[in-house]
């Protein structure tokens, strides 16, 4: 694995985070199709999440190879998610008639996530967490469980 | 050595005809090669007939003023003007503002492409041109990607070529030339109209260019292509 160090793939559970940033070369875009499908094999990813934020120019060739690299992945089973495409460079793209066809583009890295069944869980109740916890660690389970917890802990106070 | 005013006795010198100076030629040997100096004059002579319909002093040297943007070295570009400035028999403000008009219209980037490495340094350009006059978010957005389209065009294409930025302050426009000495592009038509698909996948790019650019023009033939875009700033 060498000559990669201009792409970044991080590994992100069975997925996998591309960011791209700067001017993106065509040697760059050619290092990142590679690179990512030898990951997709490697690491038995099913998606890749391509954050374009950070870049400053999509011309048609790099949409082109986003494409390749999307049906690439497809045929290995792989789903390619494009996230973070900055409103200038929309316009631009729409302005040229460019048509991302067969790539699925959300607004945000958050979204793309979702997408792939990714999301946050919010931890709304402090205390049923720690019950819980509790409870796997007392390696019980069942309201049986939770009422000797509770009875725990009201002799502690 | 004889100034070249001497030699061309042929054309019949009229009243705005004088003789130029010999110190003429010594002036321009302190920045050129003696060679080059008596080239510049020459032509100075021949541009000045045509321009003027007499090689007068004052024409020779506005001449020499705009040539001497491109033979002598930025470095002595100033020092030389001050000395063919100084030759100039009347101080008149009108040869002044001539001169500052036409100056600018030298200044211009150029980035040579060969191959498709080249690009980044091209789109840099373009980034620099656009923030000369103050472009930002998407119309500097048209303007790098267009450059990326057609200096990628001849990396891939020709191999050989060249993008020129100018900034024409007069219309508020930022203009990009194109040009390669390439075999041409022969299915034109069919680019244009976005009945092309090439092996790349590509085959949008000269047609976003068109959509992408305030103005368009494309000539190509068998001796190369020439393609002229240009986006207003104001």
């Amino acid at each position: 694995m060498s000559n990669n160090d201009r792409v970044t793939c991080i590994p992100l559970w069975d997925c996998l985070l591309v960011p791209l940033h700067g001017d993106v070369g065509d040697d760059d875009a050619d290092d990142l199709v590679s690179e990512v499908l030898q990951r997709i094999q490697r690491d038995e990813c099913f998606g890749v999440l391509v954050d374009l934020s950070g870049v400053w120019t999509l011309d048609s060739h790099l949409c082109s190879v986003l494409a390749r690299l999307a049906l690439a992945a497809r045929m290995m089973g792989a789903k390619t998610v494009l996230s973070g495409m900055r409103p200038e460079i929309a316009m631009t793209l729409e302005t040229m008639g460019i048509q991302l066809r067969g790539i699925q583009t959300e607004a945000t890295l958050e979204d793309a996530l979702a997408s792939m069944g990714i999301t946050r869980v919010s931890r709304r109740d402090q205390a049923s967490d720690d019950v819980l916890v509790q409870l796997l660690l007392a390696g019980d389970s069942g309201p049986a469980a939770r009422t000797s917890f509770e009875t725990k802990r009201d002799r502690g106070q | 050595m004889m100034t070249t005013s001497s030699e061309k006795p042929s054309r019949p010198s009229t009243e705005k005809s004088a003789p130029l100076p010999d110190g003429l030629t010594s002036m321009l040997e302190r920045f050129v090669s003696p060679i080059s100096a008596r080239a510049m004059l020459r032509a100075a002579v021949v541009k000045a007939e045509r321009a003027t319909g007499a090689a007068s002093l004052v024409a020779v040297l506005q001449q020499l003023e705009l040539s001497s943007n491109i033979l002598i070295l930025p470095s002595q570009r100033e020092e030389a003007l001050a000395a063919i400035r100084s030759l100039m028999p009347v101080a008149r403000p009108v040869i002044e503002e001539r001169a500052s008009f036409e100056a600018p219209a030298v200044e211009e980037s150029i980035s040579v492409v060969r191959k498709e490495s080249d690009l980044n340094y091209t789109r840099m350009l373009a980034r620099e041109a656009c923030s000369l006059v103050g472009v930002r978010g998407y119309s500097a957005q048209k303007v790098v990607t267009a450059v990326s389209e057609l200096a990628r065009n001849i990396a891939r294409y020709v191999g050989d070529g060249k993008v020129r930025f100018r900034i024409d302050t007069d219309k508020e426009q930022i203009i990009i030339i194109a040009e390669d000495q390439g075999p041409g592009i022969p299915n034109l038509d069919d680019v244009m109209t976005g009945n092309y698909r090439s092996k790349t996948g590509l085959g949008r790019g000269l047609m976003g260019v068109r959509n992408l650019a305030d103005e368009f023009d494309i000539q190509t033939g068998s001796d190369g292509t020439t393609v002229r875009i240009a986006f207003r700033y104001s």
